[in-house]
């Protein structure tokens, strides 16, 4: 059982400070869902996590032990899936991933590589260009992708974004089984009762602090719902 | 290393295949760089032995010009749908992204003089299948990449990169844009080796320590 802490992390961009002090705990198998309004630093916060960008102050813990989240090791560890696809649109599905296979010096076999493709839907797409794919269909290819690399840490900014029904229930069922693999998995939404079914807790992002980490434990979202945005809290003063 | 050279091999094949199919560099700078030698043309009339000195010259220009246009969009396919963050989260080592870009971006510049050369040479009458001058316009066209896919890399993030690149670009290359021309003339009309091997040596010296230096502050550029 691995446990990462990330202790402390403070960003600012000039005299605004986006992120103070922020502490997050998880352990693996684990899917902390972040909330926050528009603006509240949680695209920052995961792009700092996955060390695409510097914080001004705070560390790593793996286990106890001190990594940087620079490092290239630790990028290697974590998956990211953001609002843009990383997706190279002039390439099909299939060489997107055979390229980013690669890169991780992870050789599938072409086989391999299309059944990962079918796994999320995407079996007669493999050969098209990406450019030639809808929203959804490269939200899914994104996901593939992002997984290549049987990552320790998935980082998803709001990744329910542009799926459909079908596409929505294989992106729960992908994160069921990620967890089940003991992957550790972060991720931010707008809509937190879509990704109800496979969260185990919710954390709020409130002008640059998080919150008390609100762990599901077989509640439903309408009892979790106060703590996570008490009433005196005003929802203008968080952006 | 193997792994380094794996991935940098991986990367060049992304690059060419990318570039194979959407034609977006090698499109602008050819068709700048056509269109520049016609002007060129039309708007001097030269005799053969100008025509030797400022060949070098005008041929450099061209290059330049158009290569600046391809680098302006070498990292556009990074750039549209944020894959220069899955490289950065997917490498073992960020030098070999820039490494890889600046193959890619010397391999278009060699096709760019491939291309070129025999045209003006068409066009002016004038024999430029001279190895050393072929010699002297691949060394510059490396240190250019080598300079250019640097300041490419950190002005592909703002919104003016097409006037930012050109305005931090040409004063770093002012050593070679000399060099180039300088050595140039001197191999056109047949000047001694002695008198324009400096220039050479400004050449090969310049594109060493530009790559040296991109290889180090990549990883910073990148991150901060």
């Amino acid at each position: 059982m691995t446990q990462i802490e990330l202790q402390g992390i403070s960003k600012s961009y000039g005299r605004l400070a986006v992120l103070k002090n922020c502490d997050l705990a998880m352990q693996s198998g684990q899917l902390l869902c972040l909330l926050g309004n528009n603006g509240a630093g949680k695209t920052t916060f995961l792009r700092i996590v996955s060390g695409l960008l510097s914080a001004d102050k705070g560390k790593l813990l793996i286990d106890g032990e001190e990594w940087s989240l620079k490092s290239p090791e630790w990028r290697r560890k974590c998956a990211l899936v953001a609002h843009k696809t990383f997706l190279y649109q002039n390439l099909s599905g299939l060489e997107n991933m055979r390229f980013f296979s690669r890169l991780y010096q992870r050789e599938f076999s072409e086989e391999e590589l299309r059944k990962r493709l079918a796994d999320t839907g995407l079996t007669r797409s493999a050969d098209k260009q990406v450019r030639l794919y809808s929203r959804g269909m490269q939200q899914r290819l994104t996901l593939a992708r992002a997984l290549l690399s049987d990552p320790d840490f998935v980082i998803m900014d709001e990744p329910f974004t542009g799926l459909d029904k079908d596409g929505s229930a294989l992106l729960v069922r992908m994160l069921a089984e990620l967890k089940q693999q003991g992957a550790m998995i972060l991720m931010t939404s707008h809509d937190p009762q879509a990704a109800f079914a496979v969260t185990d807790g919710f954390v709020r992002l409130s002008m640059g602090v998080f919150g008390k980490v609100s762990l599901v434990d077989g509640k439903g979202w309408n009892e979790l719902e106060p703590s996570l945005y008490p009433q005196n809290t005003p929802e203008g003063q968080t952006a | 290393m193997k792994n380094w050279l794996s991935t940098l091999k991986t990367l060049i094949w992304k690059d060419l295949l990318q570039e194979w199919r959407s034609k977006d560099m090698l499109t602008a700078m050819l068709a700048f760089a056509i269109l520049s030698i016609f002007i060129f043309n039309y708007a001097m009339e030269l005799d053969p032995r100008q025509r030797a000195e400022l060949a070098p010259g005008i041929l450099w220009v061209v290059i330049t010009f158009s290569g600046t246009l391809g680098l302006n969009r070498s990292f556009v396919a990074e750039q549209e749908q944020g894959s220069f963050d899955a490289l950065v989260m997917a490498v073992p080592g960020l030098a070999s992204i820039w490494f890889a870009k600046q193959i890619s971006n010397f391999l278009m510049m060699l096709v760019l003089i491939v291309i070129v050369l025999p045209i003006y040479s068409l066009l002016y009458n004038q024999n430029l299948f001279i190895p050393g001058l072929w010699l002297t316009l691949i060394l510059g066209a490396w240190s250019f990449s080598a300079a250019g896919t640097l300041l490419a890399s950190m002005t592909a993030q703002t919104r003016m990169r097409d006037l930012l690149l050109p305005v931090l670009l040409f004063p770093i290359l002012m050593p070679v844009n000399m060099a180039v021309v300088k050595a140039g003339t001197g191999i056109m009309t047949g000047a001694a080796l002695a008198s324009y091997q400096v220039w050479l040596s400004i050449l090969l010296v310049y594109g060493i320590i530009m790559t040296t230096i991109s290889f180090m502050v990549f990883d910073y550029v990148i991150l901060e």
